[in-house]
């Protein structure tokens, strides 16, 4: 059933063997509470299935339908048709990503560089015992709170004109939760990280754009926290250079 | 065969939107400061050399296009120094010895401190006249 009000959606099309990309147009119904992801599942399930786009949530919580949605990289799931009235609304794949088929895109490489920062709790005490409680307070917590709320959604990274051009860099998700860990005061791994995020393509290749920390849904602000990385990194270097006697840990 | 598109945002990035041009202009503002800097650093050269000479650069400098251009640069360096503090708290670690720190108090810190620096120079080249 078609209903009174559509709206238009025009979608990157790209599959490999067919051809190079090209835009789509598909008219779908206009609903006061649906999202860009919803007239995408409207397209696929009523008009075109062999349209390709990731999705699994659809609350904004597991980071998977991120498209630019009229240039601005979005989760789709959380992109009201309302706030296009009255279209077109363009959706592409994120930008800076290989774009595997239609609105797919190649992460391979993210979760590489996701890898290299171990984001994750590390203990060096082997003689730790693991299944025991590491207790925190909550001014420990709050030091890095913010940056945990990072969901993967690699928005930053489509947003970051870094990433454009310098293949090796980090990237945005990756240093935030590399902080987010050495900020924790559970964590004992911020020594392995530092090789990471202290090399050139690390935190120094970053020229505090925001754009990362202006798109990000979760309000992370990626951004903020690699210049907080950057000033630890440099007071530790004058720390080093002025007192070459002091033990370091 | 299976080809993954590129799709970089590449060197023509800043052109994409207002908010990447902003960002660009705010970096291309330094050019205008290194100018201003240069043109100061002029200035002390000419105050070494014979009144004519310095008189004549002095002249130059008052020229209507040039005082346009100061006040280009000087609008420039306003805009970068206020959105500098403006998001200044972002890179700073959010507690001091375990207590949170607004951000109000940091971008207020700098905005203190900027005006008791320019306060400073004025009444030091007030007195440096009156001498």
């Amino acid at each position: 059933m078609v209903s009174e009000t559509t709206i238009q959606l025009e979608v990157f099309r790209y599959r490999p063997d067919n051809g190079g990309p090209t835009f789509q147009s598909y008219e779908v119904p206009y609903h006061d509470d649906w999202v860009v992801l919803d007239a995408l599942n409207y397209v696929k399930n009523y008009i075109d299935g062999s349209l390709s786009f990731r999705w699994s949530c659809r609350m904004g919580v597991c980071g998977s339908c991120g498209m630019q949605v009229n240039g601005e990289p979005s989760l789709t799931c959380a992109e009201f048709l309302r706030d296009h009235m009255p279209g077109p609304i363009r959706v592409e794949p994120l930008v800076n990503f290989p774009v595997e088929r239609d609105l797919v895109v190649d992460i391979n490489g993210f979760m590489e560089k996701l890898d290299h920062v171990k984001p994750y709790l590390v203990r060096e005490d082997e003689s730790d015992d693991l299944s025991a409680e590491f207790m925190q307070t909550p001014t420990q917590l709050d030091r890095y709170k913010q940056f945990s709320m990072c969901i993967n959604c690699m928005l930053c990274y489509a947003a970051c004109p870094v990433i454009g051009r310098v293949d090796e860099f980090i990237g945005p998700a990756a240093l935030a939760l590399a902080q987010r860990y050495n900020l924790d005061s559970r964590d004992q791994g911020k020594q392995m990280r530092q090789d990471v995020i202290f090399q050139n393509e690390g935190i120094w290749e970053c020229t505090f754009v925001g754009e990362c920390s202006e798109v990000c849904p979760k309000h992370v602000d990626p951004a903020g926290a690699i210049q907080q990385a950057k000033l630890e990194g440099a007071v530790d270097y004058y720390k080093r250079l002025l007192t070459p006697w002091a033990r370091r840990s | 065969m299976n080809r993954p598109l590129d799709r970089r945002l590449g060197w023509t990035w800043w052109t994409r939107n207002g908010s990447y041009f902003r960002i660009f202009l705010r970096e291309a503002t330094s050019a205008f400061i290194l100018a201003e800097v240069v043109l100061f650093m002029l200035l002390i050269h000419k105050a070494g050399q014979d009144a004519e000479t310095y008189l004549a650069y002095r002249d130059f400098l008052w020229h209507p296009l040039m005082v346009v251009f100061h006040l280009v640069a000087l609008a420039f360096a306003l805009w970068h120094t206020v959105s500098f503090f403006l998001i200044a708290p972002n890179a700073l670690p959010n507690q001091v010895a375990g207590r949170r720190i607004p951000a109000s108090f940091i971008i207020g810190q700098q905005f203190a401190g900027l005006a008791a620096v320019t306060l400073l120079l004025f009444l030091w080249v007030a007195w440096v006249g009156a001498t």
